[in-house]
């Protein structure tokens, strides 16, 4: 295992909850989510569709809109203290216009989307919104900002950078799209990335090349990313930590080696046993999950899991909520079966 | 560049031919022409006209070919000579009947537009970004109410208001004492005492209409993926609302010039009917009822020429401002 616990906290959310009012009532997206985020590693939040990984991303930088709100816990953001600049601060608790709240959204913070090409304003080139970042973030003149914008476009492996700078959105694919978003959320040497399923809406070949450019940037800047995926192809690839998120819960928490190896969580099995092996799986039907992701307007009483689970204990599932259990080395999972018999009740 | 503007300029030839025609067929239409409501005028007068001078009549305005040769006759002059016939009712060539009119129609018409223009932004932008809040719902509901007067409804009711409290009716752009005076700063400060009350009449349904329009083209830009990935990479809010959805969102106002041109041109006819403006729109009501069939048809065919051209330019600013339209192509 990689050890994540040696590196310092750089981003630390703490009993998340974020809710959106709808006409049938409150969905609450993010229920109480804790993750940190080590300096310079990768967390990956994994997740079937509709468990609340993007609305904690979006929390992270206070992005979410109405009718959502963000109604509890605290997004403590350590890296003015890492890098000596200043302290520690809630990013929730700040005001809307602090200056803090700017320079971390674009400055300290880089954040990519799920669909570039809809991320980038179709009327202005790519080079006029990585122009507009860049002066926001360092002050540089419109010249100097050219000249950095195009190096940047070369470094995120654009070809012919000097051309495509004057390029539209709706010119590019959606690979090289991505690249330019990567190329604004870096230009200010953030040193958390925030990535929201960057690769899904890309195809196989582009998403390899996606991933490949975000981990070499990651070695080079020495930066954190915070890493919002469905796909767990990705996570052994690129995560040094993962949290399994579930319903607006996390439910699991390890090293990348721990989850594969050893998960824990019914639901991080289950998961685990949906993906295709080589070989494997041949001529076999693929496990799946039974059910589905249950509306967040009916949440399941005690374990939001208990009526998917194979595990599901009757008469304790369904009625208490499941203590988070703490294990040796700082992994955790949210689950009765490892109440007293493993771990220490957290 | 070149090879659009001649494709369109062979469009729009086509276009108006065929606007021309249909025009024309439409105002000579009713049965009767003009002499025959020269007739029927003279006899609410108790005055006949013999069966000699109407044949008389009929050849002088030249109404006794058919109408084709009419329109043939009435289509060349403008054409070759630009010469735009001469209106029955006013004696008068139509081109003077028209200009005559021009100065004030375009004067009231363009103050109020922008005047419209400059309250219905702010509000409209205002309602989006603070979409369900109290000043919202407020706007939302005058506008309706705006939207469902009609115009000549809030001219009626400024009448009778005026009336009852001034004891005067405000018609016209000036008072008798200075409608003759040259121009002078007593004349225009009368103007200007005469001028908001058209603005206002017509200018209320306009900013209820463009209140909804900005609000809701703002509203459809405001939650785009562009939007939060421009906040997330820490685009101050004002400059982000400016440069973003306001941007994308204002994109298909160019496209209303076409109909707002020759709006400008005539100005509402019914509201200029009964405040007695000196706008085209009551010229050209009148000439309809009295069959003056070169006047009618020419206002139409300048409207026609006008909201043409105003396309045109509207397309021209579309593709100067939207590289999608301009560049689409080359994807």
């Amino acid at each position: 295992m990689t050890e994540p616990h040696s590196a310092q906290p750089l981003l630390e959310i703490s009993g998340l909850k974020t809710a959106f009012d709808t006409h049938d009532g409150k969905v609450r997206a993010v229920d109480g989510v804790d993750l940190t985020v080590h300096a310079g590693k990768t967390l990956c939040v994994v997740g079937e569709s509709g468990c609340g990984k993007s609305v904690t991303a979006r929390s992270v930088l206070r992005l979410v809109e109405a009718p959502g709100r963000i109604e509890g816990g605290t997004v403590t953001w350590h890296g003015d203290l890492l890098d000596g600049t200043g302290e520690s601060f809630d990013v929730l608790s700040l005001n809307n216009d602090d200056e803090r709240l700017q320079r971390l959204r674009g400055g300290d913070v880089g954040m990519i989307f799920q669909e570039p090409a809809a991320s980038l304003l179709p009327l202005r080139t790519v080079g006029a919104q990585l122009i507009e970042t860049l002066r926001i973030h360092t002050g540089m003149d419109k010249k100097a900002a050219r000249k950095r914008a195009i190096e940047l476009l070369d470094e995120v492996g654009i070809p012919g950078p000097a051309e495509r700078v004057d390029a539209y959105p709706f010119q590019l694919s959606g690979g090289m799209c991505q690249r330019v978003m990567i190329a604004i959320a870096l230009c200010a040497k953030p040193s958390l990335l925030i990535a929201d399923e960057p690769t899904t809406a890309l195809d196989v070949t582009t998403q390899a090349r996606i991933l490949d450019l975000i981990r070499s940037l990651q070695a080079e800047h020495r930066m954190a990313v915070m890493f919002i995926t469905h796909d767990l192809g990705v996570v052994a690839e690129i995560a040094d930590e993962v949290a399994v998120m579930y319903l607006g819960e996390v439910v699991e928490r390890a090293g990348v080696e721990e989850i594969f190896a050893d998960p824990k969580h019914p639901y991080t099995r289950q998961l685990l046993r949906s993906v295709p092996v080589l070989g494997r799986d041949r001529g076999r039907d693929l496990p799946t999950i039974p059910g589905t992701v249950p509306n967040p307007l009916h949440r399941p009483k005690g374990c939001s899991f208990h009526p998917r689970c194979a595990e599901a204990i009757a008469g304790r599932c369904d009625l208490d909520e499941p203590p988070e259990v703490v294990f040796d080395g700082g992994r955790t999972a949210r689950c009765v079966l490892y109440d007293q018999t493993e771990g220490d009740r957290a | 560049m070149v090879r659009f503007l001649g494709r369109r300029a062979v469009y729009m030839a086509a276009t108006l031919l065929a606007i021309s025609l249909v025009v024309f067929v439409i105002v000579s239409l009713p049965p009767g022409d003009f002499v025959t409501a020269l007739e029927a005028r003279y006899a609410v007068q108790g005055q006949r006209l013999t069966l000699a001078e109407v044949a008389d009549l009929r050849v002088r305005y030249g109404l006794d070919g058919n109408i084709l040769q009419q329109y043939w006759h009435w289509f060349t002059q403008i054409v070759l000579h630009g010469d735009l016939g001469m209106s029955f009712e006013h004696q008068k060539p139509v081109r003077e009947v028209i200009g005559s009119r021009l100065g004030a129609t375009l004067g009231i018409s363009v103050i109020t537009l922008l005047v419209s223009w400059g309250i219905a932004f702010p509000i409209g932008v205002y309602s989006a970004v603070r979409q369900r809040s109290v000043g919202d719902y407020a706007v939302t509901t005058v506008g309706f109410l705006g939207l469902a007067t009609p115009n000549f409804l809030i001219a009626l009711i400024f009448i009778y208001f005026s009336v009852s409290w001034f004891g005067s009716v405000p018609s016209g752009l000036c008072s008798p004492e200075w409608c003759d005076a040259s121009w002078n700063l007593g004349k225009l400060l009368d103007l200007f005492g005469h001028l908001w009350i058209p603005m206002i009449v017509i200018g209320t349904a306009g900013v209820a209409g463009l209140v909804r329009i900005i609000r809701n083209n703002l509203l459809d830009e405001l939650h785009r993926p562009y939007v939060t990935a421009a906040r997330a990479r820490g685009v101050p809010e004002r400059q982000l609302l400016r440069r973003y959805p306001l941007r994308v969102a204002l994109n298909p106002f160019v496209s209303t010039i076409g109909w707002v041109l020759p709006l400008l041109l005539v100005g509402d006819i019914v509201v200029g009917q009964i405040l007695g403006l000196p706008t085209l729109g009551p010229i050209l009501l009148g000439a309809l009822k009295s069959q003056d069939m070169y006047l009618a048809g020419s206002i139409i065919m300048v409207l026609s020429v006008v909201t043409v051209i105003g396309t045109l330019i509207s397309d021209m600013l579309l593709g100067w401002l939207d590289p999608r339209i301009r560049l689409g192509h080359q994807r």
